[in-house]
């Protein structure tokens, strides 16, 4: 009688094949386990808090934990962190699983990365955060349109000329401005050096008086050139301070006209060395009033200000 | 069993009247929603100047459902108004309003927040050929009749949407450029 014929038994050879078998068998299981081991996280590495690395594909929601508590971004090896990246959705990678399955004795000192982990943590996969995020802006109506607000294309359509249009009426109201702001301090200068200029000035006064005229009234036409020439933009009222600004220029412009037309004739009367007669008198009149209308119009235009002081 | 039969249709009309009494209690919120007025003043300051501009011409639509509404607001840049047209044509050049020359803004906000007294928001706003997120704004909210009054300020400076600050006398404008926002929802008639 041989084991052979015994039931339940196997022969001495097949037991033997079976033995070298189980032995292959078990080596590969403990290599599985071994490799199961390299590419799960070892649960104590993560409290020990080493090897600050960021780990690609994985994004920091917002955690409830404080800050200086360890993260598991910070605990990934290397290996861990590819298998982490590769395994990111919802579930364990199969092969890993797999590992896990075959080596029993590993898993009390090292197990894999769950999505229970990840969100223990406050960590959440960048695909599972993005999915979310996609879910969620899927939820709900969808988004309003310009359209049904009854908002036209042509309403939203850039217009790069009347953007040109707006810089260059900017670019001459701004030069406008400036030389605005110079006029003033030439006219002051003018109009205050103007008594030296008068019958009981000096010839020196007179001259420097002109001269700075001649030089008031360049810049006033230069300025107001910049305010005419700056294009206008169709469909606006000039309303608020502009508008006092303008009208002021009613009475200023003409007064630039005038008066040194009114000093060259004052100017003239005196170096025949006579008084200055007639309409030439007025030039001082004139001067006085186009000087108060033209200060007006610079104050007018800023009004109102606040001073940054209390006075 | 007179008595039994008077128990059972007390009862019978207890269970159809509670669902109504609560739904009137709880008061629905309407599923669309319609801006019927507004008032969006942005204020800006300078070392001499302070000033205040403001449109009534915003238009905007709220859709809400499965919990979840969507507010659209759009407004024209050329609709704002400080009171000074040289200053308004001055702002529109410098936010390019002729290249971009709409402001939307986008929220999502759960429904049920429309009850609540106050409203906290993400804005998505488009100006300026800028988007710019202001995440959890604070909005206060007050039931007016079914409708709903909305107040609130947007915290927006001139940097966040890339707009070179204007001068005046060699000074520019302070960066912070608050939007204040008033508005009247109410439900849409469909």
């Amino acid at each position: 009688m041989t084991t052979s014929n015994v039931p339940g038994r196997v022969p001495l050879r097949r037991s033997a094949n079976l033995s070298r078998r189980f032995a292959a068998g078990l080596v590969l299981v403990v290599l599985a386990a071994g490799g199961a081991a390299a590419q799960t996280i070892p649960s104590g590495i993560a409290a020990m808090g080493t090897l600050p690395r960021p780990v690609p594909g994985f994004t920091p929601a917002a955690s409830p934990l404080p800050s200086p508590a360890p993260t598991l971004a910070a605990a990934l090896p290397p290996a861990a962190t590819a298998t982490a990246a590769s395994s990111a959705p919802d579930s364990l990678a199969p092969a890993a699983a797999a590992h896990a399955a075959a080596a029993p004795g590993a898993s009390h000192h090292a197990r894999l990365i769950t999505a229970d982990d990840l969100a223990r943590i406050g960590m959440v996969p960048a695909q599972q955060q993005q999915k979310a995020q996609k879910k969620q802006q899927s939820a709900g109506p969808p988004q309003p349109t310009l359209q049904q607000l009854g908002i036209t294309p042509q309403m939203t359509q850039a217009n790069v000329k009347a953007q040109q249009r707006l810089n260059r009426r900017q670019w001459m109201l701004r030069w406008h401005q400036r030389l605005g702001l110079i006029t003033g301090g030439a006219m002051f200068a003018t109009f205050f050096l103007g008594h030296s200029a008068g019958p009981h000035g000096t010839p020196t006064g007179r001259n420097i008086h002109v001269a700075l005229g001649t030089a008031t009234t360049a810049l006033y036409f230069t300025t107001a050139y910049m305010a005419l020439e700056a294009p206008k933009i169709p469909g606006t009222k000039p309303t608020g301070a502009v508008k006092l600004h303008e009208i002021l220029a009613w009475i200023h412009f003409p007064g630039m006209i005038l008066t040194p037309i009114l000093g060259y004739m004052a100017y003239h009367q005196e170096q025949l060395g006579q008084r200055p007669h007639g309409i030439a008198k007025l030039h001082g009149l004139v001067a006085t009033v186009t000087f108060l209308a033209f200060a007006t119009s610079i104050v007018a235009v800023s009004w109102p200000i606040h001073l940054p002081f209390h006075l | 069993m007179f008595r039994s039969l008077a128990r059972t249709s007390a009862a019978t009309a207890a269970a159809f009247a509670l669902p109504a009494l609560l739904g009137a209690a709880a008061k629905p919120v309407a599923s669309h929603w319609v801006l019927q007025s507004s008032a969006l003043t942005y204020h800006v300051t300078h070392p001499l100047h302070k000033v205040n501009g403001v449109s009534h011409a915003a238009r905007g639509m709220g859709v809400c459902a499965d919990g979840v509404c969507r507010f659209l607001i759009a407004d024209q840049v050329n609709t704002f108004s400080t009171g000074d047209s040289a200053r308004d044509i001055h702002m529109q050049q410098v936010v390019h309003a002729a290249l971009y020359p709409l402001i939307t803004v986008r929220t999502t906000v759960p429904q049920a927040d429309l009850t609540a007294s106050q409203i906290q928001a993400t804005l998505v706003v488009h100006f300026a050929g800028q988007k710019v997120t202001f995440p959890h704004l604070t909005f206060a909210l007050r039931q007016q009749n079914g409708d709903i009054r909305l107040a609130g300020t947007i915290p927006a400076t001139v940097r966040e949407f890339k707009i070179k600050p204007p001068q005046l006398l060699f000074m520019p404008i302070n960066n912070q450029i608050p939007i204040t926002v008033v508005m009247l929802w109410a439900p849409a008639k469909s």
